[in-house]
């Protein structure tokens, strides 16, 4: 197996906590080459977090957004120790308070343009919805401030590339919360799949399944678009973009090029018993220009099937949010149980009436390996807000790193608007039900086709 | 109930098929570790399910003897019916 230079143990990765687990990812970035398959991580290395662990000075960051997922970030910021919450901003006072109360002594905004005014804040966190995402994100790059953003990127591709051109125009950090970029198993599972260990990529196939209507509860029908945002056209992008983005930025990120033309139906079919406007059935067809595809499917009213990332070789398949890849001709059965298995399919393969068809070419015959040594964090996709040790921490605690060095991640920015635009193109196939050609005035130099 | 008993000559086949079951799936072992190419110490670390292969092998030919038997007890009845 020629994955000996990139295995690296669950207790190098995440040793004594999250700081260690940096470090643990950054001397693996300096020995392993981790840095070719995540440039984003090279702000970690040994080398860098040396220059900087001498520092006493905290980031001293505010959070504009303060309902269930920037309560979210605001109980890892409480782990992260050198981060420091200075300010929180919200225009629904209740979310403010709740969050008042996770850090007493962080100042209080109601509009964030007076929040940005405020010099003694290095940089903000943007856990809005994905409506306001661009025109914040720009403002508080505007007021000199380090940004990190929740995904995606923007609710337009318009947006998407003011913001684009805007972060290549100032010298500010630019994070986007695509925490599967921080995530040690996928980290590992893409350099295992660079090092040729399932062989070569034949496509990829993506799901999240949930069973639940999306809906929060709403103390007062005025504030309903407020709370419900995710299921209103004006504010949000639907499934596409609060589940697709992360699964599509790992597609893209694996295959190290963006897909060329995009195809979909998507309907709401289930959840018709209130005014929302976005799908809550997607099924998009990404293809490549060499024709392998990415094969993306959501919907929010069965929870089978969870969520999977699945990227499939010719030899093998990676699954990176279980944790786990299978090898087709797996030798590490043992010879005995190799033997039977040949000598099973040669029997079934010459029974007339099941046809040669019916050998076990399925999943019951495949060993599920684990990408990483040791128990495995798996998010199972049914968390609305976020899950421990999914990336988010430490991507959070790299922004806040970054507002002390003022150190850009390299290709964040990029691999946000890749996924951005992926996904609203998948609205816009869906919505058409045509086939389209990734835009020429959408494309950036990062992307290749 | 009649007790069953089982005769010296008996137990000596039925020890017998048992040890050819255990030879062969032995057998099939050392082939298994020779062709795949795995390590010699799945001789040892495969015993158990040699032992596994060894029963599986010995109901099987003991359901196909038993099987023979019915059929030919069968035989000579219908046999010597007709004589």
């Amino acid at each position: 197996m020629n994955n000996n230079n990139t295995t690296y143990s669950k207790s190098q990765l995440r040793s004594e906590g999250r700081r260690s687990f940096l470090k643990g990812l950054g001397v693996l970035a300096g020995t392993a080459g981790v840095i070719s398959v995540a440039p984003w991580l090279s702000s970690l290395t040994s080398e860098k977090q040396a220059t900087w662990d001498g520092e006493s000075r905290r980031a001293r960051v505010a959070l504009i957004g303060t309902g269930s997922r920037g309560q979210y970030h605001l109980h890892n910021l409480k782990n992260i120790p050198h981060a420091e919450v200075v300010a929180l901003c919200d225009i629904y006072e209740p979310h403010l308070k709740e969050a008042s109360e996770l850090f007493p002594e962080a100042k209080l905004y109601t509009d964030y343009h007076e929040l940005l005014a405020d010099p003694d804040i290095d940089g903000v966190i943007i856990a809005t919805p994905l409506g306001s995402h661009a025109q914040i994100t720009l403002d508080a790059l505007d007021a000199g401030k380090h940004v990190f953003c929740e995904k995606a990127m923007a609710l337009t591709l318009d947006q998407c590339k003011e913001v684009y051109e805007k972060y290549l125009d100032c010298d500010n950090v630019l994070y986007y919360c695509m925490q599967r970029m921080f995530d040690p198993k996928y980290v590992q599972g893409v350099a295992m799949i660079r090092d040729g260990l399932i062989g070569d990529v034949v496509g990829m196939r993506c799901y999240w399944f949930r069973n639940a209507d999306w809906r929060r509860d709403c103390p007062d029908p005025a504030y309903e678009r407020l709370i419900n945002w995710r299921l209103y056209k004006e504010t949000s992008g639907g499934l596409m973009t609060e589940l697709a983005s992360h699964q599509l930025e790992v597609c893209t990120w694996v295959a190290g090029k963006m897909p060329s033309k995009i195809l979909g139906t998507g309907d709401l079919i289930h959840w018709t018993d209130d005014e929302r406007e976005v799908y809550d059935t997607c099924n998009v067809i990404y293809k490549f220009s060499d024709g392998r595809t990415i094969s993306y499917e959501t919907l929010i009213s069965n929870k089978f099937n969870g969520m999977e990332d699945q990227i499939l070789g010719s030899k093998g398949t990676m699954n990176l949010a279980t944790g786990f890849y299978y090898l087709e001709d797996d030798d590490s059965r043992s010879g005995i149980k190799q033997l039977l298995k040949s000598v099973k399919d040669d029997i079934f393969a010459v029974i007339p009436a099941a046809g040669p068809s019916w050998r076990s070419e399925t999943a019951d015959s495949y060993i599920p390996h684990d990408i990483l040594s040791g128990p495995t964090y798996v998010n199972h996709g049914q968390s609305t807000v976020g899950v421990d040790h999914d990336g988010s921490e430490e991507i959070l605690s790299a922004f806040c790193q970054a507002c002390i060095t003022g150190e850009r991640a390299e290709n964040i920015v990029e691999e946000a608007y890749c996924a951005t635009t992926l996904c609203l193109l998948g609205n816009l196939a869906m919505e058409t039900g045509a086939t389209i050609d990734f835009p020429e005035e959408y494309k950036i130099p990062y992307m290749k086709f | 109930m009649k007790p069953i008993t089982l005769s010296p000559t008996v137990i000596a086949r039925e020890t017998g098929y048992l040890a050819a079951c255990f030879f062969v799936a032995l057998g099939a072992n050392i082939f298994a570790v020779i062709y795949f190419r795995r390590p010699a110490s799945e001789l040892f670390s495969q015993l158990g399910f040699v032992v596994a292969i060894t029963v599986a092998l010995y109901v099987y030919i003991l359901v196909l003897r038993l099987i023979y038997r019915g059929l030919r007890v069968a035989w000579n009845k219908i046999r010597t019916a007709f004589k």
